[in-house]
C-alpha cells in the first residue's frame, strides 16, 4: 500500500512539476556526459601512451668476438630478472636483413657496406617502460656486451610526458565528478526549494519526515537515473558510430580503439555516479527543509 | 483538552508575545481567542501543534507534555490536531480530492478508505460536485472548505483555526462557521483565532481575549466586547 502510494506520488509530481523535471534529467545528463567524455579522453591518453611505451626496448649490442658461452650466460641472467619481459637474439644476419628492410627503396644504403658489419645483439623487452634505464645500467658491464642503447633522452621524456599526461586526465575526471555532483545536487535543491511550501503544508497535516522525504528521493533518483541513460546511449553511440570508424583509421587506431570493457567501465561511472549523486543530493538538499520538525 | 501553565514565548530576548499565559481548554468546547494583532493569538495557536516552542511554561495538548513529546513523536501529535488556516494552504499543485486524500495517506490509510472517506467529507463540507478542481479554480470560501474536509477528515480531537475567516466576506464566512460548528457537535474541540466580530457576537460561545500574550478576559458565551 505505501509503496503503491510513494509510486504514484513519485510519478504525478514528476508530470506536474515537468519543467523542474526536465531541467533535472539535462543537468545530470551533461554534467555526466561531461565526466564521460573526459574519461573517454583520459582512455585515449592511456592507450596511446601505453602503445608507445610497449615500442620501447633495450638493445644490448654484442662484442663481435664475445663467446657463444657468454652470450649465453648473459641471455640466461637477463631471462631471471623479474623487469624483463622476454630476449630475442639478433644475429648479425637478422640485423643486416632489418636495416635492408628499414630503407627498401634505397639500396646505395645496404649494397656499399658488407652483410657483416652490423653488430649481432640481445633485444630486450621490458614489463614497464619505467625499468628501462635501471635495467640497462645494470647489464652495461657485461663482458659480452659493447654497448647498450635503450634511446636515452628520448625514452625519459616520453616517460616524463605520459606521467603528466595521465595525471592532467586524471585530474580533469576528477574536477569533473566533483562539478557534475555540485551541479546535480544543486538542480535537485532547486527543484526542492520551489516546493518548500508544499513540505511545510505536509508537516502540519502530520506527514513524519521520512514520509515526505521518500517520493522527493525516488524523484531525484529517476531523474538522475534518465540522466544517465541519456549519457550513456550518447557514449554508446559514440562508440559505436564514431569511435569504432575513427579506430580503422591507421593514425589513429591505439587511441580509438576502446573494449567493450573499457565502454562499459565508462557506463558504469556515468550510471553510478548519477543515481548516487541524485539521491545524496536530494537527501541533502531536503535536509534544510526538513529539520524544524 | 488543552492546558497551559504559566506560558512565556520570547521570539525576541525582552519582547513577549505570550506573558504568563494559563488557559484551560475541556474536550469538546468551542473557545474563541480573541485580541488585536499581535497580542499573542497565532503564537498560541503555533504553540498547540509545536510549531512554535514555548520559552517557559508547560503545554498540554490531548494528554500529552509537548515539551518532552521528542521531536520524531510531532507528526503524530499533529495527526491529532486538524489545523485550517487564513490562507488556506492547500498545496497547489493537487486536486481538491487529492489535497483531503493527503491527510489520509499520511496516516497510512488504505486507498480504498482513502476513495470512501474523501468524497463522503468534500459532501458534508458542500463540494462533493468538485472533487477533481484545482484550488486555483476554486473561490476563497470554497478553498476553505477544502481545507477544513482537509483538517477533518481523519476525525482530530482538536480543530485549530487561525483566523478562518480572515479572507472571506461575511456572507461566505456565515457558511464557514456553521461548518465549525456542526464539527464541535460531533464532540470534537475547536479552537479559532479571530478579529471578526459579528461572529463571535453571533455564535455566543466561551471567548478568552488576549492582550500582549495576557488573558484580559475569560468569558463563557461571551461577545467580542465592548470597545474593542
Amino acid at each position: 500500500m505505501r509503496f503503491g502510494y510513494f509510486l504514484s506520488e513519485t510519478v504525478t509530481n514528476l508530470r506536474r512539476n515537468l519543467l523542474m523535471t526536465i531541467a533535472a534529467i539535462s543537468t545530470v545528463a551533461i554534467s555526466l556526459l561531461l565526466l564521460g567524455g573526459v574519461q573517454i579522453l583520459g582512455m585515449m591518453v592511456n592507450n596511446v601512451t601505453l602503445d608507445w611505451e610497449s615500442k620501447v626496448e633495450v638493445s644490448a649490442f654484442l662484442r663481435s668476438n664475445a663467446s657463444p658461452g657468454e652470450i649465453q650466460a648473459l641471455e640466461t641472467e637477463l631471462g631471471e630478472m623479474p623487469e624483463v619481459e622476454f630476449v630475442t637474439f639478433v644475429s648479425k644476419e637478422e640485423a643486416f636483413e632489418e636495416f635492408k628492410q628499414m630503407y627498401p627503396d634505397k639500396p646505395q644504403f645496404y649494397e656499399s657496406i658488407p652483410e657483416d658489419s652490423l653488430p649481432a645483439s640481445l633485444r630486450i623487452k621490458l614489463t614497464d617502460a619505467d625499468y628501462t634505464e635501471a635495467v640497462a645500467s645494470r647489464i652495461s658491464g657485461a663482458p659480452a656486451i659493447d654497448e647498450v642503447e635503450f634511446g636515452g633522452d628520448f625514452v625519459r621524456k616520453l616517460l616524463q610526458v605520459n606521467a603528466v599526461l595521465r595525471t592532467i586526465t586524471f585530474g580533469m575526471s576528477l574536477i569533473l565528478l566533483v562539478a557534475a555532483a555540485a551541479l546535480i545536487a544543486n538542480t535537485i535543491r532547486l527543484a526542492i526549494y520551489a516546493r518548500r511550501e508544499e513540505i511545510g503544508i505536509m508537516k502540519l497535516v502530520g506527514a513524519t519526515n521520512w514520509f515526505i522525504r521518500i517520493p522527493f528521493l525516488l524523484e531525484g533518483v529517476f531523474a538522475a537515473l534518465v540522466g544517465a541513460l541519456v549519457a550513456a546511449a550518447i557514449v554508446v553511440a559514440a562508440q559505436l558510430l564514431v569511435f569504432s570508424r575513427i579506430g580503422e583509421l591507421p593514425l589513429f587506431q591505439q587511441a580509438f580503439n576502446f573494449s567493450s570493457g573499457e565502454i562499459f567501465t565508462v557506463l558504469g561511472l556515468v550510471g553510478g555516479v548519477g543515481v548516487l549523486i541524485g539521491l545524496l543530493g536530494s537527501g541533502m538538499a531536503l535536509r534544510r527543509f526538513l529539520e524544524p520538525a | 483538552m488543552i492546558k497551559t501553565v504559566n506560558v512565556d514565548k520570547e521570539y525576541m530576548e525582552g519582547s513577549r508575545a505570550i506573558d504568563g499565559l494559563s488557559l484551560d481548554i475541556e474536550k469538546g468546547e468551542f473557545v474563541f481567542i480573541v485580541g488585536p494583532s499581535g497580542s499573542g493569538k497565532s503564537t498560541f495557536i503555533k504553540m498547540l501543534t509545536k510549531e512554535e516552542e514555548p520559552t517557559n511554561g508547560e503545554i498540554y495538548v490531548a494528554g500529552k507534555n509537548l515539551a518532552s513529546l521528542p521531536k520524531w513523536r510531532v507528526p503524530y501529535l499533529r495527526r491529532n490536531v486538524g489545523c485550517v488556516f487564513q490562507d488556506f494552504k492547500l498545496l497547489p499543485n493537487r486536486t481538491v480530492f487529492e489535497n483531503v486524500a493527503f491527510a489520509l495517506e499520511v496516516i497510512g490509510r488504505p486507498s480504498t478508505v482513502v476513495r470512501r472517506q474523501v468524497p463522503q467529507i468534500l459532501e458534508l463540507v458542500g463540494l462533493g460536485e468538485k472533487l477533481d478542481r484545482f484550488p486555483d479554480e476554486l473561490s476563497g470560501g470554497e478553498q476553505q472548505r477544502v481545507s477544513i474536509a482537509r483538517a477533518f477528515v481523519n476525525r482530530p480531537l482538536i480543530l485549530l483555526a487561525d483566523e478562518p475567516t480572515g479572507n472571506l466576506d461575511p456572507a461566505t464566512s456565515v457558511g464557514i462557521m456553521r461548518l465549525l460548528d456542526r464539527i464541535n457537535r460531533t464532540g470534537t474541540t475547536v479552537v479559532m483565532a479571530t478579529h471578526d466580530h459579528a461572529i463571535v457576537d453571533s455564535m455566543r460561545r466561551r471567548v478568552v481575549e488576549l492582550e500582549g500574550g495576557r488573558v484580559v478576559r475569560d468569558q463563557s458565551r461571551g461577545i467580542y466586547g465592548v470597545g474593542t
